[in-house]
């Protein structure tokens, strides 16, 4: 039995490798995936350990647009991970694993955040050898960031004082130097405050849970909260904002998805490295639907709109204010600008690939993958020529910068520009629209500029 | 016996079919722009094994060219189910097939559509589609 496991988690090691997952890392206030600053988007999956389908729940969280999950092993709605003398439970480790290995193999990161109180017996003490104990069993995953606490600063069974949260991270360092390790806040103290705990005990990233007011989501209020907590210069995690539903509190502003939406682009506009949904829908699978997707999906306000926005699909309409941008075919070929709003068909409908992560905005780089779900518009040879559909990958000739003047959160009905990454060149339709398009302008103007049109949810301009 | 002269050169055929006619108004799933109209599917058979090059697509609503649906082959037409599509040609033997007909808030009866272009012979091609009726809203 113990031969078969062994071979069994061979092959789930070999599997997870072969995909090539995802390098989590931190550079001074951001957030890197293999590399490359990314804003990340989670979404809460609390209770994961119990959830009966996990391999379809992650599929369909990386084909929404979330780059990771929010998982809470000890959580007490399904399997726990630890006992209460930290050591950890065999079968319940497994699960863990595999939680870790699907994410590995849908390239999600996995913000691991403990919670010691709902574990019988448990104290900071034998959270702090639990917490070693996993460091050790996960030393090869490189897509997880610990939360040593969750919410450590609440006067209750959650509070963990600031010299245990120390040692936990330095004994989790001591293991895996790699590993990105931090503990939250809660709104019970301000963002100074969580800023300050950051810098104090040298954590890697600062996580704070902000209040919830009437307009948590608008500029102003995010803006000052995210201003707070980079000064410390680490990666701000704005990781459990409003929620989307409560069963003890009525909260206000949570019941649409414009609020959230408004929320995460304000979050990334002023600065932070990663935002969280905060949806109760995957806390408890012990009742109700066993799918996420069906969970999501029971609520189309706010939750199924939200997470339908995450990856956007558009249209371009040129300048003349008559023709939109088409991929000929629907992809595989070349690219007009002489689709009218007359004509039936979506072959002038691309989905918004955001390399930067998160919402649009001005400046983020971005691939437009066309209908067919095949192939991106590329500027052949890097620019100065043709734009045409042909690629079925994404390189730098199939990035462009998305940008409109003033820049800011790029919002429906915009007018912006595409100019291709690495280069100079603006896409540009000939004659304001009705006939080919290039990647060719060597400056901005009337002809490459096109308004922007979600046909997904958006923020309300 | 006497000397064989030789035929002349096969011109290109083309049949146009409409999977639906009439075609009954849809209120969703016509366009980004205007989801309510009346679409369907149509396909383009060349039957003489001439290829065509097509140089223009013209769109009528009720009998009359529209400006609204000035658009160009390339965009409108592609490759039929399974098959390929080479941009601006219908191939010898092949077919083309395309999302045909209008989006829109208005009223119409018919919708017709005419691509003209030169067969690999040379000749000059000019066919009509059928034309579609649009069923009353």
């Amino acid at each position: 039995m113990r031969r078969f496991e062994l071979v069994l988690c061979i092959i789930l090691c070999l599997a997870a490798t072969d995909a090539g997952a995802q390098k989590l890392t931190v550079v001074g206030d951001r957030f890197l995936v293999d590399g490359t600053p990314r804003f990340l988007t989670f979404v809460t999956y609390f209770g994961g350990m119990g959830a009966p389908n996990i391999n379809q729940d992650l599929r369909l969280i990386r084909s929404l647009g979330f780059d990771g999950i929010r998982l809470w092993p000890n959580l007490d709605t399904g399997p726990q991970l630890m006992n209460g003398d930290g050591s950890l439970r065999s079968d319940e480790l497994k699960r863990f694993l595999q939680i870790l290995d699907q994410a590995k193999l849908e390239r999600l990161i996995v913000d691991v955040s403990f919670t010691y109180e709902h574990i019988r017996g448990m104290t900071p003490s034998t959270a702090r050898i639990g917490i070693e104990n996993v460091t050790q069993a996960v030393r090869s995953y490189d897509n997880l960031l610990f939360d040593i606490q969750n919410e450590r600063n609440v006067n209750d069974r959650r509070f963990m004082s600031g010299t245990d949260v120390s040692r936990i991270y330095t004994a989790v360092k001591a293991i895996d130097p790699a590993r990105i390790t931090f503990a939250d806040n809660a709104p019970v103290d301000t963002p100074e405050y969580a800023a300050q705990f950051t810098a104090t005990y040298g954590l890697d990233v600062t996580a704070y849970h902000e209040p919830r007011p009437g307009n948590w989501y608008t500029l102003p209020v995010t803006e000052a909260i995210v201003s707070a907590l980079r000064v410390v210069g680490k990666p701000v995690y704005l990781q459990e904002p409003m929620s989307t539903r409560d069963d003890l509190f009525g909260y206000p502003s949570q019941d649409r998805a414009e609020y959230f939406l408004q929320a995460i682009a304000h979050a990334k506009l002023t600065g932070a490295a990663g935002w969280c949904f905060h949806t109760e829908v995957g806390v408890d699978f012990r009742t109700g639907a066993p799918f996420f997707e069906d969970r999501l999906r029971a609520y189309p306000e706010p939750e199924w709109a939200f997470v339908s926005s995450l990856s956007p699909r558009l249209v371009l309409r040129a300048n003349n204010g008559v023709h939109y941008l088409v991929a000929e075919g629907g992809g595989g070929s070349g690219v007009r600008a002489d689709r009218t709003a007359a004509g039936p068909g979506s072959w002038d409908t691309f989905n918004a690939i955001s390399l930067s992560g998160g919402p649009l905005l001005s400046g983020d780089r971005v691939a437009l993958a066309t209908n067919d779900g095949k192939h991106y518009l590329q500027a052949v040879n890097g620019g100065g020529g043709a734009l045409r559909a042909l690629s079925t990958t994404i390189g730098a000739a199939e990035t462009f910068i998305i940008e409109k003047t003033g820049g800011g959160i790029i919002r429906h009905g915009d007018t912006i520009s595409l100019r291709v990454a690495d280069a100079s060149w603006f896409v540009s339709a000939e004659n304001g629209g009705g006939g080919n398009v290039s990647a060719n302008a060597a400056a901005r103007g009337a002809w490459e500029t096109f308004t922007l049109l979600f046909t997904t949810p958006h923020i309300t301009p | 016996m006497p000397p064989s002269t030789p035929s002349a050169p096969p011109t290109a055929a083309l049949t146009i079919t409409f999977d639906e006619n009439p075609v009954a108004f849809k209120s969703t799933g016509c366009s980004f722009a205007t989801p309510g109209g009346w679409y369907a599917q149509a396909r383009v058979q060349e039957t003489a094994g001439v290829a065509v090059t097509v140089t223009s697509l013209t769109q009528r609503l009720d009998g009359a060219a529209n400006s609204n649906l000035a658009e160009s082959f390339n965009s409108r037409f592609g490759a039929c189910a399974g098959g390929t599509f080479t941009a601006g040609t219908i191939p010898a033997g092949g077919a083309v097939c395309g999302l045909v007909g209008v989006c829109t808030t208005a009223s119409h009866g018919t919708y017709q559509f005419s691509i003209t272009g030169t067969d690999a012979n040379a000749h000059a091609v000019t066919v009509d589609s059928p034309v579609l009726r649009l069923s009353p809203r």
